[in-house]
């Protein structure tokens, strides 16, 4: 039962979208236009944004060592962070789904919760935990385990530390979602057909849960590839990421016209990222799911 | 075998420790006497959270967080109610192309989006104004509403408006009446969410904040850039009851595992 | 005069038509099913007299009143929802109220006219309940006192009692004619199930593939259907396709299967292939010698009231029932006739084209 379409009655849909599509075309179409042909203008220090076109930040992005360093960084921390992530939240999603309430509903609050904090209270904690006056590394100097303050403040290991704690809720969220979908029933099949659990969980659960897992790598590695508070406060000055290079450009140097096109080239990375995974999973999941 | 084994509760608890290790630090630091970062082993005191009403700063951009955060998710629900409703009830041609457009902030890394609002509010002069700032947060938190009204508006049983209308009510009265009561867990949640999105919200804020319009979390970043004291503590422990109170009206609204599985 | 009428009633989806074409005149009082398997139209018919769905052709008129192009909330007719639609936020009593509030009617006025409906209905302590706390046959019934409140010209019943369960559905469909009888609102309800139309109606219009097949008094289109389609929809039939072989004073031989059934011959243009029609409550057992037909018990069924048999004939599988008098009936493998009284048996042209 659906109202036919002639012209007369397709104006309310449209007069009902109309207030969010014009505050969105206003406030991000524009903007993300705007900021694109920005990406093309030139900077000098003393004029400031120069009205010429070029590809000449693009360039200097990809040809610069400087930026190689900076991408790479990023990129090895956003897989470091996704495969950690995979390896503990999937695991852990399937020991939630295991539980009886409450204690289900229960842990599912503490593990997703701080999603719901910011994520400045998130890395404070870490930056208090790992600094070298932090709780770890006093706790082990005054228990005679190390002589030396354990710095883990602006380390690679420290960021990894922290964005994979803000950035694992992702994960359990979506291997969550993939293991509502199971159908108990099969694995108590597997078992009457002679299967160990731990065959059960890696011939018959794991496969199926994959996608989940699959979609919460996709998710949790643009989050990581994109993240700036984090590596900010943890990285510090020394550890560059692409977030908070372009934030430099934009904020300290003020060449706007290069932070606009690192910002353009990561928004480029996140579309081809959830593209292709959403190009992956379709073919090699078609098939199974339908 | 459907229980969780030995095995598989220590790795539990473990991983239930990382997640909550480093909030349960910022609350035990906030507590120290000292005037510096420690833990409060000699003696617990409060004079880091009397530190917080003394600091004026912290609490105008506490209240700037605030009105923002209000008038973003207010915003943010009106325009989200009617685009839902059209989403759900007709089948128009763009509608899935909209819908994907108006969940689009999800996919744009908010670094991004801080560039482009900066830009654009050169552009429109309105650099540094709450009106903008609002608008920016408006955009960042609608898919959230967005999602949370769209799923309270699909379970919507169409007959009982029609029904409305049968009986002789007006297209008014039968949104007015009929609709909105029903949708109403979905946009108080809605509403709920966006509100907690904005306040917490500092990646893109950060490029949009002025002096003036300094919210929250923006003030705490530059801070802890420059020196990290029990004061940022004693605020985040405030942060964090107070969430964990809109965390409890959430759940009674709405259903908090609802909410925190959809946030993905 | 007739109270409502539909006129050329059309309804085309893009290139799907819904509903061919609909002439039926109700009249003042009446209660008439549209009677149809699922995608017949029915549906879409009730939505156009509801005025949810605007006709591509066509009238609706009611006492005089052309309404075709009347709002919906304008047309002051009752409607029963199949899933009911009660506002689940308010209750009972509210719910009942809404259209006299619509209508601004007091409310002292509005509480007594919602008590006298919960009255009609058997609902009267249910009132503050809310629409989660009710039975389904509750809640259908409270849907039925909120549509006739109003006082409706028109009482429109999609589907009401599908959802509920055989014996309740029963007990409804008594309830229901009753209320329509003490109330006497003109009442279009629409059904895919005949038992149910047969049972409640005055009169039942047969609509398939967007067409009304027959309009009549559910007895006249039970015994005699005008098509294959009609006598299979209504009750259980035994359709037999075959040809005519011969004529010869009055009568017919029709050649069915390997058999040969001897008809009167009403038609002397009928030629070629026909289907014969006959009720399973209309064959009656006899000695193999004495039947029309012969034939051996396939399966035998005790169901209560009545026993099914199931027969292999030369003319093909037959249905045959019995009422259950208490008596010994035949068994399974035992050879037998079948019989029936003149003129029990249909013809009707053609064969499955008319499926």
């Amino acid at each position: 039962m659906s109202s036919h379409s002639t012209a007369k009655a397709l104006i309310p849909p449209y007069l009902l979208s109309a207030p969010a599509l014009i505050l969105y075309l206003a406030m991000l179409g524009v903007p993300m236009l705007l900021t694109f042909v920005l990406s093309f203008n030139a900077y000098d220090f003393n004029k400031g944004i120069l009205p010429s076109y070029s590809l000449d930040n693009y360039i200097e992005i990809v040809t610069d060592s400087y930026f190689h360093e900076i991408f790479a960084r990023t990129f090895g921390l956003a897989l470091l962070v996704t495969v950690i992530c995979a390896l503990i939240g999937a695991p852990e999603a399937y020991i939630l789904s295991r539980m009886r309430n409450p204690w289900r509903s229960f842990f599912l609050v503490v593990i997703l919760g701080p999603l719901l904090i910011s994520v400045i209270v998130r890395t404070l904690g870490w930056a208090l935990l790992i600094g070298g006056s932090g709780v770890i590394s006093s706790t082990l100097q005054s228990l005679g385990l190390i002589d030396e303050p354990f710095q883990l403040m602006f380390t690679f290991t420290g960021m990894t530390i922290a964005l994979v704690h803000v950035l694992v809720p992702f994960m359990v969220i979506a291997v969550w979602a993939s293991l509502q979908k199971l159908d108990p029933a099969v694995e108590d099949a597997g078992l009457s057909l002679g299967a160990s659990q731990f065959t059960v969980l890696r011939r018959i659960v794991l496969p199926q849960v994959m996608p989940g897992v699959l979609s919460g790598s996709m998710i949790v590695f643009a989050l990581t590839a994109s993240a700036f508070a984090t590596p900010a406060i943890i990285g510090g000055r020394r550890l560059k990421v692409v977030a908070t290079t372009a934030y430099d450009e934009f904020l300290s140097t003020l060449n706007w016209p290069l932070g606009a096109a690192i910002a353009v080239v990561l928004l480029i990375a996140n579309i081809v990222i959830i593209a292709s995974y959403n190009r992956f999973i379709e073919r090699k999941y078609a098939q199974v799911f339908g | 075998m459907k229980t969780n084994g030995p095995l598989a509760l220590i790795f539990h608890t473990v991983f239930v420790i990382f997640i909550l290790a480093p909030l349960a630090i910022v609350c035990v630091v906030a507590f120290t006497d000292k005037g510096y970062l420690s833990l409060p082993t000699d003696g617990a005191s409060l004079r880091w959270f009397r530190a917080i009403l003394e600091n004026t700063e912290f609490i105008d951009s506490f209240w700037i967080s605030l009105y923002l955060a209000l008038g973003a998710a207010t915003i943010a629900l009106a325009v989200a109610i009617p685009a839902s409703l059209a989403v759900v009830r007709y089948r128009f041609p763009g509608r899935e192309g909209l819908t994907a457009f108006f969940l689009s902030p999800l996919m744009i890394p908010h670094v991004v989006l801080g560039v482009a609002f900066l830009r654009f509010f050169t552009e429109v002069g309105l650099t540094g104004t709450m009106v903008g700032l609002t608008f920016t947060h408006v955009i960042i938190v609608m898919p959230y509403a967005l999602r949370l009204v769209l799923a309270s508006a699909s379970g919507l049983d169409r007959d009982a408006e029609r029904a409305a209308l049968s009986l002789g009510a007006s297209a008014f009265t039968v949104f007015r009446r009929i609709t909105l009561p029903l949708i109403l867990p979905g946009v108080a949640g809605g509403w709920v969410l966006a509100f907690i999105t904005s306040f917490d919200e500092v990646t893109m804020t950060v490029f949009v904040a002025s002096p003036s319009t300094t919210t929250l979390p923006v003030r705490m970043y530059h801070h802890i850039a420059q020196t990290i004291d029990p004061l940022l503590a004693s605020i985040s422990t405030v942060l964090i009851v107070l969430t964990v109170i809109l965390m409890v009206i959430l759940d009674r609204i709405y259903g908090l595992d609802k909410i925190l599985i959809g946030k993905g | 005069m007739s109270f409502l009428r539909m006129e050329g009633l059309v309804k085309k989806f893009g290139d799907f038509t819904a509903v061919e074409r609909v002439d039926l005149s109700v009249e003042k009082g009446e209660f008439v099913s549209l009677l149809g398997p699922s995608g017949c139209g029915k549906t879409t018919t009730l939505q156009m007299i509801a005025g949810f769905v605007e006709p591509t052709e066509g009238r609706i008129i009611i006492d005089g009143r052309d309404i075709t192009d009347v709002k919906a909330n304008q047309r002051g007719l009752g409607i029963v929802f199949q899933s009911y639609a009660l506002f689940p936020h308010m209750t009972v009593f509210d719910n009942v109220g809404f259209g006299l509030e619509m209508r601004g009617v007091a409310k002292d006025e509005r509480r007594q006219r919602i008590e006298e409906a919960l009255e009609l209905v058997h609902l009267e302590p249910f009132a503050h309940r809310f629409p989660r706390e009710l039975s389904g046959g509750q809640r259908q019934r409270v849907a039925v006192a909120r549509a006739l409140v109003i006082k409706p010209d028109v009482l429109l019943l999609d589907e009401p009692l599908s959802n509920l369960d055989a014996k309740l559905r029963e007990d409804m469909q008594m309830e229901l004619r009753s209320i329509q009888r003490t109330v006497g609102t003109t009442t279009i309800l629409v059904t895919h199930d005949q038992t149910e139309a047969m049972a409640m109606s005055d009169r039942i219009a047969v609509m398939d593939q967007g067409r009304l097949v027959q309009v009549g008094v559910p007895l006249d289109a039970y015994e005699a259907p005008r098509t294959t389609f009609v006598s299979n929809f209504l009750g259980k039939t035994n359709t037999l396709r075959g040809t005519v072989a011969s004529r010869a004073k009055g009568r017919m031989q029709v050649r069915v299967g390997e058999g040969m059934v001897d008809v009167r011959d009403v038609d002397p243009d009928l030629q070629g292939a026909i289907s014969l029609s006959i009720r399973p409550e209309k064959l009656h057992f006899t000695s193999p010698a004495d039947g029309r037909i012969t034939g051996r018990v396939h399966t035998r069924l005790f169901l209560g009231n009545h026993w099914l048999f199931q027969v292999e004939s030369p003319v093909g599988a037959l249905l045959v029932t019995v009422e259950n008098s208490g008596e010994s009936v035949v068994e399974e493998n035992q050879q037998i006739g079948l019989t029936w009284k003149p003129g029990e048996i249909r013809i009707l042209p053609g064969n499955a084209a008319d499926e």
